[in-house]
């Protein structure tokens, strides 16, 4: 088993190198960019929303305010383009450290109100200082990232693809140590009995700390490739829409385990493509499959394909026990 | 002093509209122990039928609130039983109802799109009627507000006081296993706070569709400030909700009043925020625990 661990690890790589390879049109090639980077995303969140149980809807708002800090450094500033994404993921992470402090004291739904409060006032500030965002017209004129001479757009967007299959591949790997540490374990310990894990001298606020700031590090990474994707920032970042667009990646795949929010970021910005013209049809499918796998299977993709695989391997066992 | 009256007057105007919102969302978090991410796309769409028993179906305005309220009423119904009951019993089931009422607000709001289309629509406003305290005036729709608002939350917290679904709603509140030992049905309760909860909802809808204009969007930021509201006097208590109601409007008249709209909601937020960390537990009394 962890032999088999060890070996997806470079079997991930390469899928990950060679998908560009089999497609090549320019249209598929942005669609397996956003799948990386919505990706980034939905694994990066279902750390609060899922593993540590928190009810995270910050997120959505550090993914915006790294696109921001981009997209002001880049054309106010005029810093290093490739030195924007890290400073991004910093800055993220400071307003993380803002958005943590209800869930100093609160717990349960109240850090879901006061989270989401937190995601809309990022509209309000942003709108508030037009001098330095823009206001409603957004940023516009972001440069594109070069590599060299070379600028990542090039060649069908080859360069943003491998930009963004990189750093999914390193959420992957930082999601999955995560998961797999003693943090990891004592996030689940204090979601599932919080006096025990507490009284095992866990430190709830501590570690739910140090899962705060790793995701909202992702997400303002995210948000500053996404800035230099688009080239224009604009509040719909912050936006209803991509709010429930992740939180349907997240369910749909499955919240609860490492891959799931993968699956449904895969399979979300798919149907969301084949959808683009359908107009408010689009959300109208999006939320109907959301509720459906709700319905029939609440551990989400993840879930009914293990559940597949277990009746596969063990096909006696599986039926003695249902 | 013209200031002050007007403060008062859009205080009194914001803080009904908020009350009733934020009364149906206490009402289902106290019985349900779920929050409703829906209640905003909900009084939209109420907003939405009742300009379409007004302009299409000719129904007067007054009748067409209350078919409104009917309609969504049951509609609230079917919310309930298909986003709320399936939920509710399972581990973790008030994340997965969350993102139900989410995955419901994207439906409400595309479903508007398709049914009503682009265009911007607005209600009449509510009567004539004018009235002129020192300087500040408050009219129509205004005036209406001020006075429906806490008459009806007066009304639902006399009649949960009063009465035997008032009884159950506060039984199941306190205990929910010792109120199903004697014989309370949950499920009927529930039903019951979600309709009232969507009609209300639906009134607020109304009075906003004709002080404002009518948008699929349009439920957003109530749902937020009711929020706030829910944050600052405390979920699950009426009168809680009440008071946080009027404080936020006030709040809000007068941030709005001196450092204009667009910091008015930042300001609101950060004296929500402060007051989560100094007093949690006497703003939100004893029911914050691990949900």
């Amino acid at each position: 088993m962890r032999a088999l661990t060890w070996a997806s690890w470079p079997a991930f790589a390469v899928v990950l190198v060679v998908l560009p390879l089999v497609f090549t049109d320019p249209a598929a090639r942005l669609l397996l960019i956003l799948m990386a980077m919505y990706g980034m995303l939905a694994m990066s969140w279902n750390l609060t929303l899922g593993f540590a149980g928190i009810f995270n809807f910050a997120q959505i708002g550090f993914f915006g305010i790294g696109a921001y800090t981009t997209g002001i450094l880049v054309t106010k500033t005029g810093v290093e383009p490739w030195l924007a994404i890290p400073i991004s993921g910093v800055s993220a992470v400071l307003a993380s450290l803002v958005a943590f402090l209800p869930v100093l004291r609160l717990r349960g739904i109240y850090v879901g109100l006061a989270t989401y409060v937190f995601s809309q006032l990022c509209i309000y500030l942003v709108l508030g200082q037009a001098g330095l965002t823009g206001g409603s017209n957004g940023i516009v004129g972001i440069p594109r990232l070069t590599l060299g001479d070379t600028s990542l757009r090039a060649d069908g967007r080859i360069g943003y693809y491998y930009l963004a299959a990189a750093l999914l591949f390193a959420t992957v790997v930082l999601v999955r140590l995560i998961v797999n540490s003693t943090l990891g374990k004592s996030l689940l310990a204090i979601r599932d009995n919080e006096t025990l894990a507490v009284s095992r001298g866990v430190s709830r606020v501590r570690q739910h700390l140090i899962v705060f700031m790793a995701g909202a590090a992702v997400a303002g990474v995210a948000g500053s490739f996404n800035a230099f994707l688009n080239g224009v920032v604009s509040t719909d970042i912050f936006g209803f829409g991509y709010l429930t667009l992740l939180l349907s990646m997240i369910f749909l795949g499955g919240s609860g385990s490492v891959y799931g929010p993968l699956i449904g970021a895969v399979v979300v910005t798919l149907v969301s493509d084949y959808l683009r013209d359908a107009g408010a049809w689009r959300d109208i499918v999006i939320a109907a499959l959301i509720l459906v796998v709700l319905w029939i299977a609440p551990k989400g993709l993840a879930g009914l394909s293990r559940q597949a695989l277990d009746r596969w391997g063990r096909p006696t066992s599986a039926r003695e026990t249902s | 002093m013209s200031g002050i009256s007007v403060i008062l007057m859009s205080t009194l105007v914001l803080g009904g509209l908020y009350l009733l919102m934020a009364a149906g969302l206490t009402l289902i978090w106290s019985t349900l122990r779920v929050f409703n991410f829906g209640h905003g796309a909900l009084l939209m769409f109420g907003s939405y039928l009742t300009w379409s028993l007004l302009n299409q179906a000719g129904l007067p305005l007054v009748v067409s609130i209350l078919g409104a309220v009917l309609a969504m009423a049951l509609i609230g119904a079917a919310y309930e039983f298909l986003l709320v009951s399936p939920f509710i019993k399972r581990p973790g089931g008030d994340m997965t109802v969350m993102v139900a009422t989410l995955a419901a607000t994207m439906l409400l709001q595309s479903g508007a799109q398709l049914i009503w289309g682009p265009e911007i629509k607005q209600l009449p406003q509510l009567g004539s009627a004018r009235i002129e305290i020192a300087g500040a005036v408050a009219q129509g729709t205004q005036l209406v507000t001020i006075v429906l608002a806490p008459l009806l939350v007066g009304v639902l917290a006399y009649v949960l006081k009063r009465s035997s679904v008032g009884l159950a709603v506060r039984a199941l509140e306190q205990n929910r296993d010792h109120a199903q030992l004697l014989g309370i049905a949950p499920r009927r309760v529930y039903l019951a706070v979600v309709m009232i909860a969507v009609g209300l909802a639906t009134v607020a809808g109304a009075l906003l569709g004709s002080m404002q204009f009518i948008s699929p969007a349009m439920g957003a930021d109530p749902l937020l400030r009711a929020f706030v509201v829910l944050a600052f006097g405390g979920a699950g208590s009426l009168p809680g909700t009440i008071a946080g109601a009027y404080a936020i409007g006030l709040l809000e008249a007068v941030t709005t009043y001196h450092f204009g709209l667009s910091w008015s909601p930042v300001l609101v937020f950060l004296a929500m925020i402060v007051i989560m960390l100094v007093r949690p537990e006497g703003l939100l009394r004893s029911r914050v625990r691990a949900a």
